[in-house]
């Protein structure tokens, strides 16, 4: 029963934090631009819940996460949620079986699912798109915030680790 | 990893999989309102606080062009902080409604909505946003955004409360323009190299083209989409087009969109949605 209630209070710390970080991204001048480039926070959030949870869980935390990326971008409802919820799922199971969890593997991680996630937005909505200077935004933008985002895996990793360490 | 496939687990995978593939299908297809509008009108008040407490900072470092005044009001009332925010937030209103009534003028025909800027998402290049007013405030897709400099950009999505604005740097948005000095018209475009410098092109300029520098282009009004009149920008080059044997010309928005905060909507203006074949056909009873 203790125990029920706790990972339901993690949970609810969890959705908390992605409503924080998503209002914090989206409101103009809160986190800093660097050189025009904005990161998405929600995307190492989503990560490192994942590091922790269990498939199902992370599963819906990596969708709660992307619907909340598709609703601020304006796009088609459920692109990043689908990937991000995937990924997440993956990420899970794979620490469940094969990875150990540390720091090390949450900024790997992190690293990894920002490029793939942030390269498959561009993929979608810029080359498909027919958009001119497709390579220059990569290189320019998409990259770069993919790293940027990445490094909010600073601050939400010892926030899940705490977290999972006092309601776990 | 045979068995991975036949665990629960691996089913709900499956079925979320399927369920956010029929919902991106749906949104793509129908629009986004429903759900969309759900999200909006929990997350907009959270929005709207932030960047009111993002301003409310900007104020008073005198980030805001407030500098001045601010010390002024700071001598005077160093313990009344929130009076002072009270104030700043009357002088807001003070300005637009200003603005408003200078665009009203002008204008008698349109119809204002005035809306803050309250969220940029940082996935679009193009310098987007969302405003904090929406369908219940009588605004519609495709409804023209202005300052009192020009023109910044149109609204693409509506929710109850939130709508999105696409702004005139977006490779999606061509607005017909008109250089009133020299009667030669375009049709302004963007792409990412011009965005970046906050810029826009002109395109489809002759070889003889008498636009120059400073020249002040403004919406011609064909497309029945913005007003006629609204100034878009002014020139700082003219150039031979990369892709044809027309000429094209740099111009500098008015505005700066990268970092507007305040905006209006024109909800109503004559010959909305009218494109310039149907005034034509209006005009002349259909007898071309």
């Amino acid at each position: 029963m203790m125990e029920r209630r706790m990972t339901a209070v993690r949970y609810f710390a969890y959705a908390l934090e992605f409503f924080v970080l998503h209002v914090l991204s989206q409101t103009p001048g809160m986190l800093p631009a660097i050189e025009g480039i904005r990161p998405v926070p929600l995307i190492a959030a989503a990560v490192a819940a994942a590091l922790f949870e269990s498939e199902i869980p992370s599963l819906v935390f990596g969708l709660s996460a992307g619907l909340l990326i598709d609703f601020g971008m304006g796009c088609v409802l459920g692109f990043h949620a689908l990937i991000l919820a995937a990924l997440c799922f993956l990420i899970s199971w794979l620490c469940r079986n094969l990875l150990r969890v540390n720091f090390l593997t949450c900024a790997a991680v992190s690293l990894g699912v920002c490029v793939v996630l942030l390269s498959l937005q561009w993929v979608f909505f810029v080359v498909l798109a027919g958009q001119s200077g497709a390579g220059h935004i990569y290189v320019r933008y998409i990259l770069p915030r993919a790293a940027y985002s990445a490094l909010f895996c600073l601050v939400v990793y010892p926030i899940h680790r705490g977290l999972f360490s006092v309601t776990g | 990893m045979k068995r991975f496939f036949h665990t629960g687990k691996s089913r709900v995978l499956v079925g979320v999989t399927a369920v956010l593939l029929i919902l991106a299908v749906l949104s793509a297809g129908f629009g986004r309102t429903a759900t969309s509008s759900f999200l909006g009108v929990i997350t907009a008040p959270l929005q709207g606080a932030g960047t009111a407490a993002m301003r409310a900072i900007g104020d008073a470092l005198g980030v805001n062009d407030h500098t001045e005044e601010l010390d002024a009001l700071k001598e005077e009332n160093r313990l009344l902080r929130e009076q002072l925010v009270d104030y700043y937030d009357v002088k807001r209103q003070n300005i637009q409604y200003a603005s408003i009534l200078e665009i009203k003028e002008q204008n008698k025909d349109f119809e204002f909505v005035a809306a803050a800027v309250i969220g940029r998402d940082p996935n679009d290049l193009y310098y987007g946003f969302s405003i904090d007013q929406g369908s219940l405030n009588g605004i519609s897709v495709n409804d023209p955004v202005i300052t009192s400099d020009g023109v910044v950009g149109i609204v693409t999505e509506v929710y109850a409360t939130t709508s999105r604005v696409k702004t005139i740097l977006s490779p999606d948005l061509e607005i017909s323009a008109v250089s009133t000095e020299f009667r030669e018209s375009g049709v302004t475009s963007s792409d990412i190299e011009t965005a970046e410098a906050g810029c826009i092109r002109l395109n489809y300029l002759t070889r003889d083209t008498k636009i120059k520098e400073n020249t002040i282009i403004t919406t011609s009004g064909l497309s029945g989409v913005y007003p006629k009149g609204l100034v878009l920008g002014y020139v700082t080059s003219v150039q031979p087009s990369e892709y044809d044997v027309s000429y094209c010309a740099t111009v500098q928005p008015c505005v700066d969109i990268k970092n507007v905060t305040d905006v209006f909507v024109i909800t109503d203006f004559l010959g909305q949605g009218e494109s310039s074949n149907a005034i034509f056909d209006e005009q002349t009873g259909g007898n071309k």
